[in-house]
């Protein structure tokens, strides 16, 4: 089995305060990771660590590392990083643009012209996300005009046309009515072929649909890391059987 | 990794700082040579401004007393009228009116300086001289009036953010104890907003102080000390504007006008970073 | 007890109306006395051509040149200030938008914002006139408005930039963004048309400055109208000026001096209405 992610030791730092502890880790290649935990266990900021967003701010450091194609994270310039490592937020944050200028801006700002490229790239992302069908008739309008479940397909579908190795999405589908999230997770079953998944859910159900492997974090710390039947049906550590009856959380 | 264009943006962004910079240069660099030639105490101290006497004579305390006199005025004219129609604003008048009222005074705030120095030229002064029986209509009375109306819009609408912005829940809790809103504008707003007043006072006294056409037009431009406001008088800006169009580069005359300059800009820079200290300490105790 | 304090509001209340009306009233009637003043001189050939002086002073056909040359250096001095106006209020928005360069950077603009304007002629007149040798021209007078519409451009730029939400930031960069593609073809395009309402707001600030302009390159009389860049020129305000201080016919100057504060009244009115639409626009649109 291959190894895209290798986490170390990782520990993650606002100022003072210690947000991961010690996270170690290994993702595989070609597989749904999902991340699960309480509200403010760190889930978003192991996520925006790995592609290094989270060095915007200038409190926040780390120390450990994370292995991604043989060499740390670190020391790749961080523009290339996160053309290999993609991300998807919560919230869905298409440009003000057309659909179209959407999806290609990663190539463009890669300094991409050639329009043949361009356009190629564009509908096979936009059919990766499953939103082909219902946009290739008004690739130039507004993406404001997309419904809130299409402007998320938009925003996967901008992210793979950059073909990222890895895809980062947090909590994708929470704010996202339930045929919408259908969809969604149906486009990320199909692309894990490709393409290897970490997505941060709060919804376990969701997990269980779709995910191969399930982390569970607590307090910073990672509880438990296994398969996701395994880790979801018969959970090793405690705090996983507390989390996943709802004792709490 | 920064790019050409990051480092190109980064260089850019400091361009306000090497304009204030050169501007400082470019003020003393013409203002020392002055000294060659006429005594440093002569400048500072002389009490008369006569640059086409022979010999000329530089002495800036008459305009610089000038300049405090109507600035002073002005202040005294600015700030209480800015405060009481921000009140009138956030108290008094229907909450659709607050809009088109402030709107209305950003308008009036635009009009050019140059027409209120029409304005106070050709009626204000009239009217003193032959209504009210002033000895010239050109005065310092006059200017500060004309200063005012121009810069009142600018802190009245500043105070009136504050104001109405001001934590409401104190509001409310001064309320809940039983005080109508005149007895909570001056027992709680006014006395949790003297940070921010203070700092727009400062700000209207640093335009007020190096506002140039309005007191040209309608101060009378006499170098003389004046003893009441209903004398002319004239200040430091409006003397490098009324007399550098005929001085000659090089000159003795072109070099005070310059230190002239220098002075106004480096009182209204104090006065503006005494504003905006003010203000900064303020926002970070609001923070707290 | 209670009575006698709603008393007591009541008249402060009532002090503090009167004031304000009476200022406000004062405030309209000068747009009243303007308008009145100023309509009866207006005509096209008041407009459209040459001003000419007779042997007593007397002002006599139109401003046709202080029009143009007062859109030539708000113009020019517009294409001067917007693009490094821009760029700076960029730099403050999306790169150094904290720590204590940030904050003295901040203070530089507003300081910038706050210099006198007859300080900004003198340094036109050292460094544009005399230094670089453009002399009293549209060009010197132009290169020193720019400077007084600088800071105007730097703070509603950085304003308008910083009001755009981060996610859209983050998305840019998420994909792999330098930072200056995230600010130029992400978060500026969002923020135009606030940044088009500080540039209109400058322009409308430049339009109307007279101290800048007086040992620049202004002059009250020229014959024709402006050709290039290296003449003195007419401007709207200066002309006022002129008029008003220098004239033998005192009456016969105040009103044409009218008809010249109308114009340049309506032209800046008119900025600062489509200001006011833009505003009122994106308001609606963001209900
Ligand atoms: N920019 C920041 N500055 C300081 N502290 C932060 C920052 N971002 C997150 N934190 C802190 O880090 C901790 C973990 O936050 P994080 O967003 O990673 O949690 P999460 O597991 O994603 O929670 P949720 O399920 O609510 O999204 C929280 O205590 C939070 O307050
Ligand atoms: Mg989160």
């Amino acid at each position: 089995m291959d190894i895209d992610l290798k986490v170390k030791n990782l520990s993650a730092y606002f100022g003072q305060k210690k947000i991961l502890d010690s996270i170690s880790l290994e993702i595989p290649s070609r597989s749904i990771v999902a991340i699960i935990g309480p509200s403010g266990c760190g889930k978003s900021t192991f996520l925006r660590t790995i592609n290094r967003m989270n060095d915007r701010f200038d409190d926040f450091h780390s120390t450990g590392s994370i292995i991604f194609k043989g060499r740390d994270t670190m020391e790749y310039p961080v523009e290339e990083l996160r053309k290999e490592i993609g991300m998807v937020f919560q919230k869905p944050n298409p440009f003000p643009k057309s659909i179209y200028e959407n999806v290609v801006f990663g190539l463009k700002i890669q300094g991409i012209r050639d329009k043949k490229i361009l356009d190629e790239k564009a509908n096979q992302s936009l059919m990766a996300a499953s939103l082909y069908e219902e946009v290739k008739d008004r690739l130039s309008t507004n993406a404001y005009k997309l419904s809130g479940g299409q402007q998320q397909r938009l925003c996967i579908a901008r992210a793979l046309a950059v073909s990222p190795k890895i895809l980062l999405l947090d909590e994708p589908t929470s704010a996202i009515d339930p045929i919408a999230t259908k969809q969604i997770e149906n486009v990320l079953k199909n692309i894990k072929k490709d393409i290897t998944i970490v997505i941060v859910t709060h919804n376990i159900n969701q997990a269980a649909r779709i995910a191969d492997y399930v982390a569970f974090f607590y307090m910073g710390r990672l509880i438990e890391f296994g398969k996701s039947e395994k880790v979801l049906n018969s959970p090793a550590e405690k705090l996983t059987e507390e989390y996943l009856t709802g004792t709490y959380g | 990794m920064k790019s050409t264009i990051d480092r190109l943006i980064s260089v850019s962004g400091l361009t306000s700082i090497a304009i204030i910079a050169a501007i400082t240069f470019f003020l003393f660099y013409n203002w020392i040579p002055l000294f060659d030639t006429v005594d440093p105490i002569g400048f500072f101290f002389g009490t008369l401004w006569y640059p086409t006497a022979i010999p000329p004579l530089y002495g800036i305390l008459p305009l610089l007393d000038a300049t405090i006199w109507i600035s002073v005025l002005a202040i005294l004219i600015t700030i209480p009228s800015a405060f009481v129609i921000a009140v009138f604003i956030t108290y008094i008048v229907p909450k659709k009116m607050r809009y088109i009222l402030k709107t209305f005074l950003e308008i009036f705030s635009s009009i050019p300086s140059v027409i209120l120095g029409l304005i106070g030229l050709s009626i204000v002064a009239p009217y003193f001289q032959n209504v009210l029986n002033m000895d010239t209509g050109q005065n310092i009375l006059n200017a500060a009036i004309m200063l005012s109306l121009i810069t009142i819009p600018m802190p009245a609408s500043m105070m009136e953010d504050f104001i109405s912005a001001f934590s409401p829940d104190q509001k409310e809790g001064s309320q809940a104890l039983g005080a109508n809103e005149f007895e909570t504008l001056t027992k709680v707003v006014i006395p949790g907003l003297k940070g921010p007043f203070a700092s727009i006072t400062m700000l209207s006294l640093g335009r007020i102080f190096g506002e140039t056409m309005i007191v040209l037009m309608v101060a009378g431009n006499a170098a003389i000390f004046p003893s009441n406001i209903f004398q002319p008088a004239r200040v430091l800006s409006s003397t490098i504007a009324a007399e550098m169009g005929e001085t000659p580069v090089g000159t003795p005359h072109f070099y005070a006008l310059f230190g002239i300059g220098a002075i106004l800009f480096v009182i209204t820079f104090l006065i503006n970073i005494a504003g905006e200290t003010i203000r900064f300490r303020y926002e970070r105790q609001m923070m707290k | 007890m209670l009575k006698q304090r709603m008393l007591k509001q009541r008249i402060a209340f009532l002090i503090l109306s009167i004031i304000s009306i009476g200022i406000l009233i004062s405030m309209g009637s000068i747009f009243a006395i303007i308008f009145v003043n100023g309509f009866s001189v207006l005509n096209w050939n008041f407009l459209t051509s040459i001003t000419s002086f007779d042997f007593k002073g007397m002002p006599h056909g139109g401003i046709g040149p202080a029009i143009v040359g007062t859109f030539m250096v708000t113009g020019l001095g517009l294409a001067f200030a917007v693009p490094v106006g821009v760029i700076s209020g960029i730099f403050l928005s999306e790169y150094k938008n904290r720590g204590k360069l940030f904050n003295f950077l901040r203070m530089m603009v507003a300081n910038l914002a706050g210099v006198p304007s007859v300080v900004h002629g003198l340094f036109g007149l050292a460094v544009f006139v005399v230094l670089f040798r453009f002399g009293f021209s549209i060009l010197s007078s132009a290169l020193t408005l720019s400077i007084l519409a600088l800071p105007i451009i730097i703070m509603t730029t950085e304003n308008a930039m910083r009001d755009v939400p981060n996610e859209l930031r983050e998305g840019a960069f998420a994909l792999g963004s330098k930072r200056w593609q995230s600010a130029l073809m992400v978060v500026f395009p969002v923020s135009l048309p606030k940044v088009l309402t500080g540039i209109i707001l400058a322009s409308a600030r430049i339009a109307g400055e007279t101290a800048p302009i007086l040992f620049t390159g202004a002059t009250l009389y020229l014959a024709h109208f402006p050709t290039a860049l290296n003449q003195q020129f007419m401007a709207l305000p200066y002309t006022i000026y002129g008029l008003m201080t220098t004239s033998i016919n005192i009456e016969a100057s105040t009103n044409f001096a009218y008809g010249i504060a109308f114009v340049l009244i309506a032209l800046i009115t008119l900025m600062n209405i489509t200001v006011m639409i833009f505003r009122s626009i994106k308001r609606k649109m963001e209900v």
